[in-house]
């Protein structure tokens, strides 16, 4: 058993289970227009995912969290590929599988929820056809029962009236609503792992507060991965949560640990940014610069530009370390030297 | 009778920019009407940062855009500095559009791509024939300055600067002619996280320097309660709470602000917080419910509720309601109490 | 190895190599019109009537030598091409510059306009559009005398329509933008705003909107003349050209071919350069939103 694979499993929160989705070192590479170099987007990236947690991805916009997920499913965007680094799906390789093969595990065993439903609904399709034809694709079911199916998946997640709404066309339906249906689609063929990508992001926060609702009681014991740039979303429904920084994982523990204590001055500098209800209203606390861009790629550790505690050390890259319960990639973890 | 007297209400003398009674509709297709923003009565003091919060469709952009004569009101009255400006023509306006701007919410839309950035923000300068060339791009280099951006980015375009740079420099337009006062329309949504912090902390400081009221709209109650002294709770086109923002968030008594407190996620371990979630969704501000708007979400509606519309009164100094069982609903989190917890570690603390 | 990388020559570019090629193409043409109108003018464009008929490359005792061969009336082809080039690219440049004119300034004021004003111009857009163009370009022809500015000018007049439309929904789109929005509520004018952030915007697309229409004339010119609606029976427009080509298809296709080949190559470098400019505003307007 290796340092990672030990920490990984006395952090993660099914102690014992069993690992059902195992990412090692993926790196997902960009061919950047008039430059020689390409760019990595996701940049050696490793996680185990372990029966009936929920794993957060946090991060900031270009830190790598959506292009992770993508490439779980086999969706990263052209001319991106998976140039480095395997994923499993328990004992299957599914990084390299053939498309029709892919399509077959999205679905069946890999079920997405994105942020904008619109984009993962046919809009001039009703929402019971579209619920049914997943359903026939992938189960050996007839039509009356896959209707049946359909009905029973979108009064699980909580839909008033489903049986009425199958006839109804996702533009006839509120964002909430919508992205219920979506999350039913991702559901109904009983996925053994759940991706959601920014799920709650494009909702109003009393919508929002639904659907984390609706995640918290029909998903607790599901596996699941989480993708969001909101800390605050992540606490509400993650065990355990990797921060992302530039491609990287740079801190990743149990949610309450990181969120208690961060170690990684990335992890400190974000949770120091985020308005709380305080009436001490602790000063928000800004990180310095801007998060790096396609534009510059940096030697080194990719936060040492905007951290307090940069000192030549920096200049070499740190590598994910067990740190107090957890993994932190940084030389000088919470500032100490 | 009455209406009359509304008619004569007299400005409130303490406010810098007044809004009293606006009603804005929009016809819609069918000949229905939306009614974006029922009847709000608002006031912004001078150094004063009032925060206006609302969901989607509750009509406060609508309340920012017509403050600033974007949009015509139905009826109701916009005070600026004691005069009504309601119904000036644009000529009227140009001394008022020097003395109140605006900051819009998506600072990749609200830069034209083809201008440099000392066009940009030369822009409301020469407008308003602010002087020569010299004293222009003296001005332009003292704004790039207060709002921390380098000299150089005078002469570069918007497409070269990141969300948070480019708000930036929206920013510095809006200070461009020294206003009393700024309406922030969603200054920090469209930016990431560590990022906002930079802008809010940005806004706040300028405003201590310079002496601005803030009016700032957000969706983000936690957000406006970091920066605000004063917050309206808006609920489809109407005001429903408003209040110091310590009193409103530590002791709310409308049960949508309670919702929208439970609601707003916070980073914080351990979700041992009492959760009020409301069913449904935000009914269309065309086809509004009868009585109080909120009761077909309201978990404690009674039948009055659904027959009534519950009056908007003052219950203490500064603080106001709409509803008929105000305070009937716990605070999801007792912020009183947090004086004694810790902090988490390498978070830092600083009284306002 | 030094001397390899330093004799490289930098060819400019454009950054669309559909762009670099219409402009070469067209500069072909800039060239032509150049020649003709300081060196040849009219003065080679009789015809020797023992040369008629002569194919490609003959060398006639009276007319000399005839590269692209001559006509029924003999007439030689190259001379009648070159000669032709300031009636139909003078024509169409002519029309294009009043469709441009015409089809922006309508389109701009359905845009800025909210009220009754742009219910009218829409209105007449659209009543326009449903005219007949030819029965419209036989009436004027009736009305007036065939010539350069009758043609051109009602060729301009009519075509503008599709202009405008693109026109006015283009700047309807820049009208929402929040940066004009802001120009309004910072108390900048109406004018100012038209001229330095909505003519600007509009920019691309009007070039690249003039660039096809430029070719597009320049087919219905030739197809006018064609029909005998078009420039001067005697005038040596390629319409008129190809028209007299019909008779002799047969016997002498090199009539035909010259100024068909002249009339792809124009159209062919002017959808070129249209398409080009098309790329490249889309391509900066990727890297606006990146």
């Amino acid at each position: 058993m290796t340092l990672q694979t030990e920490i990984e499993s006395r952090v993660s929160s099914g102690l014992d289970n069993e690992v059902i989705l195992s990412v090692q070192d993926v790196v997902v590479q960009f061919p950047r227009p008039k430059k020689k170099t390409p760019f990595n987007a996701v940049n050696g990236v490793s996680f185990e995912l372990r029966k009936g947690e929920t794993l957060g991805l946090v991060g900031e916009s270009g830190s790598g969290k959506s292009m992770t997920a993508l490439s779980l499913l086999g969706l990263v965007p052209i001319p991106g590929k998976i140039i480095e680094g395997s994923i499993n799906l328990r004992e299957r390789r599914i990084d390299n599988l053939p498309i029709n093969m892919l399509r077959k595990v999205r679905g069946n065993d890999l079920g997405m929820v994105f942020q904008d439903p619109m984009t993962g609904l046919n809009p001039v399709r009703n929402i019971g056809s579209q619920l049914c034809e997943s359903v026939i694709r992938h189960q050996k079911v007839s039509k009356s029962e896959a209707t049946e199916i359909a009905f029973k998946a979108l009064d699980d997640v909580g839909i008033p009236s489903a049986r009425d709404r199958l006839e109804a066309f996702p533009h006839e339906l509120s964002g909430g609503l919508r992205q219920r249906v979506m999350i039913a689609l991702a559901l109904i063929n009983h996925p053994e792992v759940i991706i959601a990508d920014e799920a709650t992001t494009a909702l109003d926060a009393t919508i929002q507060a639904q659907i984390l609702d609706l995640f918290r009681e029909r998903l607790s014991n599901a596996t699941m991965i989480l993708i969001t740039h909101d800390m605050g979303v992540a606490a509400e429904i993650c065990d355990r949560i990797a921060v992302m920084y530039a491609g990287r994982i740079v801190e990743t523990g149990t949610i309450e640990e990181v969120l208690s204590s961060p170690r990684h001055p990335y992890t400190m500098g974000l949770l120091s940014a985020v308005p709380r209800f305080d009436i001490r209203r602790p000063k928000l606390v800004p990180i310095p610069g801007q998060p790096p861009t396609a534009e510059d790629i940096v030697q080194g550790c990719a936060f040492s530009s905007r951290c307090k505690f940069t000192q030549e050390n920096c200049a070499e890259r740190p590598l994910l370390k067990k740190r107090d319960n957890r993994l932190v990639a940084c030389w000088f973890p919470k500032g100490e030297v | 009778m009455s209406d009359k007297n509304l008619d004569n209400q007299n400005p409130n003398p303490d406010y810098l920019l007044e809004a009293q009674d606006l009603k804005v509709t929009f016809r819609v297709p069918g000949g229905k009407k939306l009614h974006a923003v029922d009847k709000i009565s608002l006031g912004v003091r001078p150094r004063e940062t009032v925060g206006l919060v609302g969901e989607s469709g509750s009509g406060k952009s609508t309340v920012a855009l017509t403050l600033m004569r974007a949009h015509e009101p139905e009826g109701g009255k916009i005070i600026f500095g004691g005069q009504d400006i309601t119904h000036l023509d644009q000529k009227g306006l140009m001394p008022i559009r020097k003395r109140l701007q605006i900051v819009f919410q998506d600072p990749y839309s609200s830069l034209d791509p083809r201008w440099s950035i000392r066009r940009v923000i030369s822009e409301p300068l020469k407008a308003h024939r602010y002087g020569s060339r010299r004293e222009i791009n003296k001005r332009v280099e003292e704004l790039l300055e207060q709002v921390g951006l380098p000299q150089d980015a005078a002469d570069r375009v918007p497409s070269q600067f990141s969300g948070g740079q480019r708000q930036r420099i929206a920013v510095a337009r809006s200070l461009a002619l020294e206003p009393e006062a700024i309406i922030a329309d969603e200054p920090v949504s469209a930016l990431d996280v560590s990022i906002q912090a930079q802008i809010i902390n940005l806004l706040r400081d300028l405003q201590d320097r310079l002496n601005i009221g803030l009016l700032v709209i957000a969706h983000d109650l936690a957000l406006v309660h970091q920066i605000s002294d004063r917050i309206i709770v808006m609920y489809l086109g109407e005001a429903v709470e408003e209040g110091p923002s310590d009193d409103l968030v530590g002791n709310p008594q409308h049960p949508y602000t309670v919702a929208l407190l439970s609601a707003t996620p916070i980073p914080e371990p351990g979700g041992d917080r009492k959760r009020i979630v409301l069913t449904g969704d935000p009914p269309s501000p065309i086809y509004r419910p009868k009585g109080c708007r909120f009761h077909p979400r309201c978990p404690i509606a009674t039948e009055r509720c659904t027959i009534e519309k519950p009056p908007y009164i003052e219950i203490s100094k500064d603080r106001k309601v709409a509803c008929w069982q105000a305070g009937e609903m716990d605070a999801p989190r007792d912020l009183w109490a947090l004086k004694d917890v810790p902090l988490p570690e390498g978070v830092e603390s600083a009284k306002k | 190895m030094t001397k390899n990388s330093s004799s490289k020559i930098k060819i400019p570019s454009t950054g669309s190599l559909q762009l670099d090629l219409g402009l070469v193409m067209f500069f072909v043409i800039v060239i032509a019109l150049l020649v003709q109108l300081i060196f040849l003018g009219e003065d080679f464009l009789d015809g020797h009537l023992r040369e008629r008929l002569k194919p490609p490359g003959y060398n006639g005792p009276q007319g000399g030598y005839h590269i692209f061969g001559t006509d029924q009336l003999g007439r030689d082809l190259f001379f009648r091409v070159m000669g032709g080039l300031p009636w139909s690219l003078g024509i169409s440049g002519v029309a294009v510059i009043c469709v441009a004119v015409i089809g922006t300034t309508i389109g701009l004021i359905g845009a800025w306009y909210e009220n009754w004003i742009r219910t009218t111009v829409l209105l007449g857009v659209s009543a326009m559009i449903a005219m007949p163009f030819l029965v419209l370009a036989l009436v004027v022809t009736a009305l007036f005398e065939r010539g350069f500015w009758t043609l051109s000018l009602t060729m301009g007049f009519i075509a503008w329509t599709a202009v405008s439309r693109v026109i006015y929904a283009e700047a309807r789109g820049l009208l929402t933008r929040e940066y004009v929005l802001a120009a309004r509520l910072f108390g900048v004018s109406k004018w100012s705003i038209l001229i330095f952030h909505i003519l600007p915007g509009l920019r691309p697309t009007i070039l690249v909107m003039a660039a096809f229409f430029f070719a597009v004339l320049l087919i219905i010119e030739s197809a006018l003349s064609f029909l005998g609606l078009g420039a001067p029976l005697n005038a040596p427009s390629w319409g008129n050209m190809l028209s007299d080509s019909r008779q002799y298809l047969v016997i002498a296709p090199w009539m035909m071919l010259v100024p068909a080949v002249t009339i792809v190559w124009s159209v062919i470098s002017l959808n070129l350069i249209g398409d080009g400019i098309a790329e490249l505003s889309r391509k900066r307007a990727r890297a606006v939103e990146v």
